[in-house]
This record gives structure tokens, sequence and C-alpha cells, in this order.
């Protein structure tokens, strides 16, 4: 659930080292052929796990911008309402099928006032169940100073 | 010439092509199925009167959603598709360059503004940046386009950087 209950994130607080809460995500096949379907991508290889096999995987594939919805939504639960998402880089390193559990992690890596803004710099990862890094990014936050 | 060597001379002449189009409405259903297939249940991707309640218009788009969708057109018919499924024209490859196997390699988005339903979007596309890197398997070529969102206002919400490997 993204944070609309809990106390708003605020900067005086935040650390440099401190973690975001995790967030897993359950893959599944309806899930890639909906998201292939809302983003009108026709790529086979996300939906026919034939031609995925043809192509040396062992299944259909976790879309590249899906990984980077979770590592999106792993960062708007924790900023809340009030913070906002600057930039978020995403680089996709292995690739990940339906069935995975993927978990989304995040840690402060650095945390500066620029222009009155108070923004801090996030290191994300999102890895497999085998605990191999399927997607690293960093994200920029911009939180409610007080 | 080998192929990839002539898709990395394509490149390196597309450096400062720019293409202007006119994608529509980013609608709240959209952006409701856009929320389900991610399995993200923020309310202010799915219910209007709570995003009205914070100052919103209507619902608004989940970030990153206006830089996933791969194609806001009709789309083509099956026989103008690649045995991948991928569209054999309007690529960044024309129909003489094919056979390369095309993939991305990263995405850096800047988000400026949220999108609200009802938004009425553009798209600039620009080649920004090309190379090319010795692989263990030959040589690949690196493309680099800069999409920038944005309505007939020229008011910005979001500028994404992608960057597309042939190999």
């Amino acid at each position: 659930m993204p944070n609309t209950k809990l106390d708003q994130v605020v900067f005086r607080e935040i650390h440099v080292g401190d973690e975001l809460p995790v967030l897993k995500k359950n893959t599944t096949t309806l899930q890639l052929f909906r998201y292939s379907a809302i983003t009108w991508n026709t790529h086979r290889i996300h939906y026919d796990k034939d031609y995925a096999v043809k192509e040396g995987y062992p299944n259909v594939l976790v879309h590249s911008h899906l990984h980077g919805a979770f590592l999106t939504q792993l960062c708007t639960d924790w900023m809340g309402e009030k913070g906002e998402l600057k930039s978020l880089e995403v680089n996709i390193k292995r690739f990940a099928v339906p069935g995975e559990t993927l978990t989304c992690k995040g840690i402060i890596v650095e945390k500066k006032m620029e222009n009155g803004e108070g923004l801090v710099t996030v290191d994300l990862k999102e890895i497999n169940e085998k605990g191999e890094v399927c997607a690293p990014g960093r994200a920029v936050i911009k939180l409610p100073l007080e | 010439m080998t192929l990839i060597e002539k898709v990395a001379e394509h490149f390196k002449a597309s450096i400062g092509q720019k293409n202007e189009e006119h994608l529509g409405i980013m609608s709240g259903l959209m952006i409701q199925r856009y929320a389900l297939a991610i399995g993200d249940d923020n309310p202010l991707y799915h219910d209007q009167e709570y995003a009205r309640q914070r100052g919103y218009a209507d619902i608004i788009a989940p970030p990153n959603m206006v830089a996933s969708i791969m194609d806001w057109t009709v789309g083509l018919k099956e026989e103008d598709l690649h045995e991948d499924g991928t569209p054999k024209t309007g690529g960044i490859l024309p129909p003489s360059l094919q056979g390369v196997r095309v993939m991305g390699g990263g995405e850096m988005k800047k988000f400026y503004n949220p999108i609200v339903a009802g938004t009425d979007l553009y798209l600039t596309t620009e080649v920004i940046d090309t190379h090319v890197k010795e692989g263990k398997k030959g040589l690949i070529a690196f493309l680099v386009l800069k999409n920038t969102y944005k309505d007939e206002k020229e008011k910005i919400y979001c500028i994404s950087e992608r960057t597309v490997i042939a190999r």
C-alpha cells in the first residue's frame, strides 16, 4: 500500500544510509499480458512462450519498463503525497520471467539542499529470488523540509 | 562493411534528427488500467475524489507511465510486424538494415509535472548521441533518444533519455 496513512517522511529526519521499506512484486503471465496491452507493445518476447524459448529464454520476459514501474512504485510508496519523484534512472542487467518474486530495495546515498529544495538520492536495486540484481537504478526525490 | 557497421553509420547520420508528434489524450481509463497492470493501488491513480481532495483536477498517472507506452497510434496490421512482433516500419532502423538485435540499454527519466487524466500530449523525439563499443561477440552500436512529453502550451511533463543497443 502506498504511504497514505503513515506519517509523511520529511527531509530533516532522513539520513544517508537509511533504507526504504522493501517492495515485493510477484510477477505473473497475466500481469505481463496486461502490461503489453496497456502499453500497446507487440513484442512477442513478452507473451509468446514458444517464441521466447526459440530465442533461448526459459519463458516470456518481464518488460524493461515493468522493472522500471516496480522501482518507481518503491519510491512513490515511500515518499508520500508531499514527496516528488524528480528523476529515475533504470538499467536492465538480467532478465526476469513470470512466477518470480522481484524484491525492490532502496538506500539513501545523498542528501542535499538545492535552490531551497530538500533532495535525496536513492540507490535502487530490483533483485530476483537468487539475490541477483535484475535492475539497478537511481532516483532523486524531493521531500518536504519539515 | 558488416551489417552492424552499416547500422552504426545509419545511427551517426541520424544525429540531430527531430520528430514531433501529437500523441493524444491520456485518459483516466488508461491510467487506471496501467496502475492495475503494475499492481499499484495508490488512490491518486484510481480514485477521482481522493485526487481532487489533494488539489488535482482528476486522477494522475504514475510518473513513469507516459514513457512506457510503446505506441500511441492505432498500431499496425500483423503482416506489418516482424516475426518478433516489432514493427517493420517506423522503428529506428530502415527496412534495408533489418536482422540485427535491438534492445533497450537503460533509461533516464526526469519528471516535471504530474500528468492529470485528460491531458492532451505531444512528443518531441530527438536523436542526441551515438557511439560504438567492441563487445565479446563483436561490435555493438548505441543510440540515445531524447523524448520530451509536453502539452499544447509547451508545459513539459517528462523528459526521457533512452539508450538503444543494436548488436
